[in-house]
């Protein structure tokens, strides 16, 4: 009777509280676009979202709906996460100032469920305590934390589940690796890998068990002797060449492939003690979802001596290219070049400037870049500059129109110096140094006009081509992510603090709201009661917006 | 990673506007109170400079004030009152904070902190005042105040316009010229007490030669044809906001403007209308100028 009883409770517990998002939801997130279940809505991060209540015609009546106001960011750390909706209920991180706080809120009114908090140990990041965002998968939320801990919490209550350290220092110094990534969760694995290219870090990416948090494969982004890519690298800089992982990873479900953008080599700014293409830094590598195998990979930047991260968010879609249909991947890279590639082979299909570069010349006829400037003693000028055409900010595609849209700086140069150096634990690790006009976040004033160089836009790309369709310019450079809907709309922000809807045909200027603080993340739609609503972060609050009544 | 720079540079593209308006943004904070020095070599000291404009620049800017509320150059520093304690910061970091541990030496570290304090340092031994052949301060203020018309632009302490920048502290030691120094250019050193009266006499003379963004002057031209002039402080896509000729604090959308470009400086030149010794005193009351400016 006990253990009849016992059966009839569990089959009840299963069918009551049956996991709330199960592998198949996030294969199928493009069947439920009231959700936003991954950081780019899909596994293939075209952030498209198919709701279509607000469209070209009506986008003027949005109004502010809630604001969820976080704690200050310090530094150069900005509210970069994605946030995500499940059922109703939003789930977002903010960036460990001094704590990461997740809160599970109402994504109709903003008033939270619960909060759980995590302060880290002592870390480094070069560049900000930054945070891109949760992962969701079952009951559970991901999240990786700077100072290498892989954190589990039950997304009903708020709970902690498990927390795995991944990295353990040896230098009595702040660890030299930081996870800064929203994990990528396949099947029954939570895959990530570590920032830290400054540092002298040998990138990876590794898979770790859901369930537990146990380490289930890893992938040297830097092949170790004896395996193929390791003659890339000089005598022993393989150990300190950087490869680093910071931005989130795109999948492909037929292909089982999981698509990784590989960080600068190290010492970014002198490649003399690595002489060599430096694989796989700078890259796009594809790897076997359940065993980590490398199967392809294409190099943006080989031998990378202008910090030329390969960290975007790689797009993923099955098109019409050049007439024929063909299991794309679409990457605007930090040098400046829009590619196309084949993602089930990695055939290098197409590449073209989208801003002024001067770093190659062309490709040859393997789609490799043709150097064109080299890094000197005494300084060279390179187009674009050190942060790049683009960088980590989202783009997107929408299938309706077939454009690619890009947040893009124009008219950026660095001037680049190399030097000697040792690499020493616990210390930067940057061979040199480069100048540029303007800073790691937005200042409160800005009297720099457009016709000075360094202003943001945001470009629509024909992926068939590589030409731009139109430009949305700024005063300022931006390091906003892009949304785009099914009814023509594309929604970004800047750094003077705008959030904009653009029409995603040709790029006109149909809302906008100052929202007083620059926006560094990728906007989200989704849907609660059939009322659609659009969230975007700007400064040190997450603003929502939906329709006037 | 990203990693990140800096700095408003100044270029000569930039219309000019008069004396001081140029890098103001460099703010040298004299404390007075100038801690115990170990002697380095100017070979030193360069070396420091070196090293400075090689890691630490990314941050905090070529002047060591691109981080808000911190100037490395004033001679003061949040956490730190000694020497020994601002190096132990470049050596083992600010935990929680951007700040990271540097692979400096004792002594790297030390010509560091030599070359940042160097300047707040000359404040006073290179104090423009100190400069040989200057005329008469006293003489200079009359001429400020009186045939040179100066206060109908500049203001100095509670006295004068607000139209043109402040010069309350413009006696203080200014980097000129690019803000940001690549690797293979020498580091900026704290200019002489020649050098900084040199300079004022050029802003006299010829005050279109170099400026500070900020200071530059524009002009607008409303669709009604209506003419606004004044400072920049803030522009974005849609609107402009302004110091203007009248001290008003202005925003105008860009919409509504037929021009808008920046401009040659109101300031006219003294070439011509003070006499040299007039214009000796007048460079000498300038460089008497040395308020602490917040």
């Amino acid at each position: 009777m006990k253990l009849r009883l016992s059966i009839l409770l569990v089959l009840l517990a299963t069918t009551l509280f049956a996991q709330q998002v199960p592998f198949e939801r996030l294969l199928n997130a493009n069947k439920e676009p009231q959700n936003w279940l991954t950081y780019g809505g899909t596994l293939f991060n075209q952030r498209y979202s198919l709701l279509n209540q607000i469209t070209t015609d009506n986008v003027k009546n949005l109004e502010l709906q809630w604001v969820l106001q976080v704690r200050a960011m310090d530094g150069t750390t900005k509210f970069e996460a994605t946030p995500l909706v499940v059922d109703g209920v939003m789930y977002t991180v903010k960036p460990p100032t001094p704590a990461y706080e997740v809160v599970a809120l109402d994504a109709a009114t903003g008033r939270i469920y619960w909060t759980y908090s995590y302060t880290p140990a002592e870390s480094r990041t070069c560049c900000g305590r930054n945070n891109k965002g949760l992962a969701i998968q079952g009951d559970r939320l991901y999240l990786a934390t700077i100072d290498t801990h892989l954190i589990s919490i039950d997304a009903k209550t708020g709970r902690e589940i498990f927390n795995v350290k991944v990295e353990s220092p040896n230098t009595g110094l702040p660890a030299d690796y930081s996870f800064t990534v929203t994990p990528l969760v396949v099947k029954d694995k939570v895959i990530l890998g570590p920032a830290g290219g400054e540092y002298g870090i040998r990138g990876y990416v590794a898979a770790f068990d859901s369930k537990t948090g146990n380490e289930k494969w890893r992938f040297h982004v830097i092949p170790e002797p004896g395996e193929p890519g390791h003659e890339t690298w000089g005598g022993n800089s393989w150990e300190h060449g950087g490869g680093s992982i910071w931005t989130p990873a795109s999948y492909d479900p037929e292909l089982n492939l999981v698509y990784w953008g590989t960080g600068n080599a190290g010492p970014d700014w002198n490649g003399d003690p690595r002489p060599g293409d430096n694989l796989y830094t700078c890259s796009v590598v594809a790897l076997d979802a359940d065993t980590g195998k490398l199967k392809w990979h294409y190099q943006f930047s080989p031998h990378d001596e202008f910090d030329y991260d390969s960290t975007q968010v790689p797009i993923l879609a099955d098109i019409e290219w050049q007439r024929k249909p063909r299991k794309v991947m679409m990457w605007a890279n930090r040098n400046g070049i829009f590619y196309v590639l084949d993602r089930a082979t990695g055939e290098f299909l197409l590449g073209k400037p989208f801003v002024k570069v001067n770093w190659t010349s062309g490709f040859d006829a393997k789609g490799k870049p043709i150097r064109a400037v080299q890094s000197s003693t005494s300084g060279v000028r390179v187009y674009p500059g050190n942060q790049g055409g683009t960088n980590w900010y989202n783009p997107a595609f929408n299938p309706r129109t077939g454009l690619f849209y890009v947040p893009t700086w124009e008219e950026t140069s660095s001037v680049f110096s190399k030097r000697e150096q040792e690499y020493k634990p616990g210390t930067n690790f940057a061979g040199g140094g480069f100048t540029a006009d303007v800073g790691l976040t937005a200042t409160n004033t800005y009297t720099r006009t457009e016709d000075e160089g360094y202003y943001g836009a945001i470009k629509a790309i024909d992926p068939n081509t590589g030409d731009i369709k139109w430009a949305y310019k700024m005063s300022q450079v931006t390091d906003s992510g892009v949304l785009t809907t099914a009814t023509n709309l594309v929604f970004a922000g800047g750094r003077e603090g705008y959030f904009y809807a653009l029409d995603a045909r040709d790029g006109k200027l149909l809302w906008k709201a100052m929202l007083g603080g620059q926006v560094a993340n990728g906007p989200i739609s989704y849907a609660v009661n059939g009322k659609q609503y659009v969230s975007v972060a700007a400064g040190n609050g997450l603003f929502t917006f939906a329709l006037k009544q | 990673m990203p990693f990140v720079l800096f700095v408003a540079k100044i270029s000569r593209r930039y219309a000019a506007v008069g004396v001081g308006m140029r890098v103001l943004v460099i703010v040298i904070v004299f404390t007075g109170t100038l801690l115990a020095q170990h002697a380095f070599t100017p070979e030193e000291m360069a070396e420091g400079g070196r090293l400075f404009q090689s890691n630490c620049t990314g941050c905090h800017g070529s002047a060591g004030d691109q981080i808000q509320g911190i100037a490395l150059m004033s001679g003061k520093f949040r956490r730190a009152t000694t020497d020994e304690e601002v190096a132990a910061i470049i050596r083992k970091g600010v935990p929680g904070t951007a700040m990271q541990p540097f692979n400096f030496t004792e002594q790297q570290a030390a010509i560091i902190v030599a070359y940042l304090k160097s300047f707040a340092a000359k404040s006073t031994t290179n104090s423009a005042a100190n400069a040989p052949n200057l005329g008469n301060a006293a003489r200079g203020k009359e001429v400020f105040e009186g045939k040179g018309n100066c206060l109908s632009c500049h203001r100095v302490g509670e006295n004068g316009s607000r139209v043109g920048p402040d010069l309350s502290s413009i006696g203080l030691p200014r980097l000129s010229g690019a803000r940001f120094v690549g690797f293979g250019a020498p580091p900026p050193s704290p200019p002489t007490a020649a050098a900084i009266a040199a300079q004022l006499e050029r802003d006299l003379l010829d005050p279109d030669s170099d400026i500070a963004p900020a200071n530059r002057t524009f002009r607008a031209v409303l669709k009604d044809g209506s003419v606004v002039t004044g400072r920049v402080l803030n522009l974005d896509q849609f609107t402009v906001q302004l110091f203007d000729s009248k001290e008003r604090l202005l925003t105008l959308q860009r919409a509504d403007l037929r021009e808008f470009g920046n401009m040659k400086s109101p300031m006219p030149s003294y070439r011509d209308k003070l006499t040299a010794q007039e214009l000796s005193d007048l460079v000498a009351y300038l460089a008497s100028l040395k308020s602490e400016v917040k």
